[in-house]
C-alpha cells in the first residue's frame, strides 16, 4: 500500500442490467503514469467519473494517499486533491485564457468569492497563472477569450486548469485529443515533468504518446480490466490487439 | 476537371480578434483535398466560414459556381456541403434511425447504403445516439452527413478520439468513399493516412495558405516547416 496513492479496488456500476464498470481493481504508483486504454465505450469516462465522484459507484472501494474517500462528494474529493480533465471541455468559454486559470487557483485556495473583489491586483495569482500558461504554451494567447480559442488550445487549457488544482493525482481523459504533433509533444514531455509531484491516471487514444509516456498500461473491454502490463508486454498481448490495438500498430 | 469549391482571399474574425487573414483554396469535382496546420492556424475557421458558421467574414466562397459568401448556414447546406464537424455532435435525444433521416435528402446515399457502410449503425437503429459509444456516434455523424447526399463533404478531425481499431475503419470508410468520387475536404493529424488518400494539400499558417501541392511535393522538409512533424 505504502508505494500507492491510489488504489482502486472492485468498483462496479450497472445502468439496469448494462455494466458500465464491472469489478475493477487498479491502482496509481507514487511517481507514475498509469495509462488506461481500451475500446470507445468500454468503460473508461465511467471509471474516471466513479474516481471523482460525479457518478455513484455501487460497490466497491477507493483509497486515496492512505485515505478511505469512497463516500466522500465530489466536490470533497477535488478539494483533497484529484483532479480531472474533461474528454469534453469545461472551460468558461467568456473567460480569457488567463482567467480560467487564475479561477482555477482561487478554486483551489477557496477563495473563489475574492471573484467580487479586485482579483485582478492581485499581482502573485497572476504571476502563477503566468507560470502554468507559460507550461502548456498558451502564455501568448492569456489575453485571448477561451471561446476564441482553436480547439487545440482549449485542450492545453484544459489542462492548465488541472495544473492549477496542484493535486495529489491527475485524471486526464484524452489530453492529447485535438492536438497537433508539437502540441503533443508539449503534453508528452510536461507530464513526464509533473508525474514525479503528482502521478497520472491517463486516457489516451494516441498510441504513440502512451506509449513513449506510460511506466505501466491497463486495458478495459466492456467495463472490465482484462489486461495490466508494461508497454512492452501490452503491445504483444494477443487480447489487447484483437481488443484495441489493431495489428498495424 | 469541374471546379467544385473556390475560395480567395478569404478573412475570418471573431468579434474583434482577425483569425483568417487570406485563404485560398480549390477543389475540383472528385478530389480529396486536406486541409493542414497546426493548431489554432486557421483550418476550423475556413471550415466553419465555408458553412456560414461564422458572422464576420469576407472574401470570396464559390461553391458549383455560386457565391456562398454570406450566406445563411442551412442555404449552403441545401446547396450541398455536407459537414462533420470536430467533436461528437449526434444529436444525443434522438435515436440513430432519427438523426439518419432528420437532415436527409433524397439521393444515391440512403439508409441500406449507410448500413451496409456501418453495419453497427443497423443494429442500433432504435437506440438513442446518447447511448452510442464515441466510434459509434462518429460513424452516424458521417452517416448523417451522407444522408444529406453532399457534393462536398467535408471531415473536421473525424478520428479524433477513436480508438486504433475504430480510427482504422473510418479511414477505410474514407477511401471507399473517395473510390466512389465523393468529394471530400479533410483536416485531420494522420498525415500518413492522408498522403495515402489525398490529392492535393493546402498548409495553413497563421490564418493564410502558406503552400499547397501533391503528396509527392509534400517532402519531409515542408512537413518539419510548417507542421513540426
Amino acid at each position: 500500500m505504502k508505494n500507492k496513492i491510489l488504489n482502486i479496488t472492485n468498483l462496479s456500476k450497472s445502468y439496469g442490467a448494462f455494466k458500465v464498470t464491472d469489478e475493477i481493481t487498479i491502482d496509481l504508483h507514487f511517481d507514475e503514469i498509469h495509462a488506461l486504454i481500451g475500446p470507445n465505450g468500454a468503460g473508461k469516462s465511467t471509471l474516471i467519473k466513479q474516481i471523482v465522484g460525479s457518478v455513484k459507484h455501487d460497490i466497491g472501494s477507493i483509497i486515496l494517499d492512505q485515505e478511505d474517500i469512497t463516500d466522500l462528494t465530489d466536490v470533497e474529493r477535488a478539494k483533497i486533491g484529484i483532479s480531472r480533465t474533461f474528454q469534453v471541455s469545461s472551460i468558461i468559454p467568456q473567460f480569457s485564457a488567463i482567467d480560467n486559470i487564475v479561477l482555477s487557483l482561487l478554486d483551489k485556495s477557496s477563495k473563489t468569492f475574492q471573484l467580487f473583489k479586485s482579483v485582478r491586483n492581485n499581482k502573485e495569482l497572476y504571476t502563477n497563472a503566468k507560470k502554468i500558461l507559460k507550461e502548456i504554451e498558451l502564455l501568448e494567447k492569456c489575453d485571448i477569450s477561451a471561446s476564441d480559442l482553436s480547439h487545440g488550445d482549449r485542450r492545453k487549457l484544459e489542462v492548465g486548469l488541472a495544473l492549477a488544482m496542484d493535486p495529489k493525482v491527475f485524471l486526464f481523459d484524452e489530453p492529447m485529443a485535438g492536438l497537433d504533433e508539437s502540441g503533443t509533444n508539449m503534453m508528452i514531455n510536461l507530464f513526464k515533468k509533473i508525474k514525479s509531484n503528482s502521478p497520472i491516471l491517463l486516457i489516451e487514444h494516441d498510441m504513440d504518446a502512451v506509449f513513449a509516456l506510460a511506466d505501466r498500461v491497463s486495458v478495459i473491454n466492456y467495463g472490465k480490466i482484462v489486461a495490466t502490463g508494461t508497454v512492452d508486454e501490452i503491445r504483444k498481448n494477443e487480447l489487447v490487439r484483437d481488443v484495441y490495438l489493431g495489428y498495424e500498430i | 476537371m469541374e471546379k467544385l469549391l473556390k475560395i480567395n482571399g478569404l478573412k475570418s474574425w471573431y468579434g474583434l480578434s482577425q483569425a483568417l487573414f487570406d485563404v485560398y483554396l480549390e477543389i475540383n469535382q472528385g478530389e480529396v483535398v486536406a486541409l493542414l496546420g497546426r493548431n489554432g492556424m486557421g483550418k476550423s475557421t475556413t471550415i466553419r466560414s465555408i458553412c456560414g458558421l461564422i458572422s464576420n467574414y469576407e472574401g470570396d466562397i464559390k461553391f458549383k459556381n455560386i457565391s456562398i459568401i454570406n450566406q445563411p448556414s442551412y442555404k449552403i447546406a441545401q446547396l450541398g456541403i455536407g459537414l462533420v464537424p470536430e467533436g461528437r455532435r449526434a444529436f444525443t435525444n434522438l435515436t440513430v434511425l432519427e438523426n439518419l433521416t432528420a437532415t436527409a435528402v433524397e439521393g444515391e446515399w440512403n439508409l441500406d447504403k449507410v448500413f451496409h457502410l456501418f453495419p453497427k449503425l443497423a443494429e442500433r437503429k432504435h437506440q438513442n445516439a446518447s447511448t452510442l459509444s464515441g466510434g459509434e456516434q462518429q460513424m452516424l455523424v458521417i452517416g448523417r452527413a451522407l444522408m444529406t447526399n453532399p457534393n462536398l463533404l467535408i471531415l473536421d478531425e473525424a478520428t479524433e478520439g477513436l480508438s486504433p481499431t475504430i480510427r482504422s475503419e473510418i479511414w477505410k470508410v474514407i477511401t471507399i468513399l473517395k473510390s466512389k468520387g465523393v468529394s471530400i475536404l479533410i483536416i485531420d493529424k494522420s498525415l500518413k493516412q492522408l498522403q495515402d488518400l489525398a490529392d492535393k494539400f493546402y498548409i495553413l499558417e497563421k490564418g493564410k495558405t502558406v503552400w499547397n501541392g501533391s503528396s509527392k511535393n509534400l517532402t519531409s522538409k515542408i512537413a518539419q516547416r510548417y507542421l513540426g512533424v
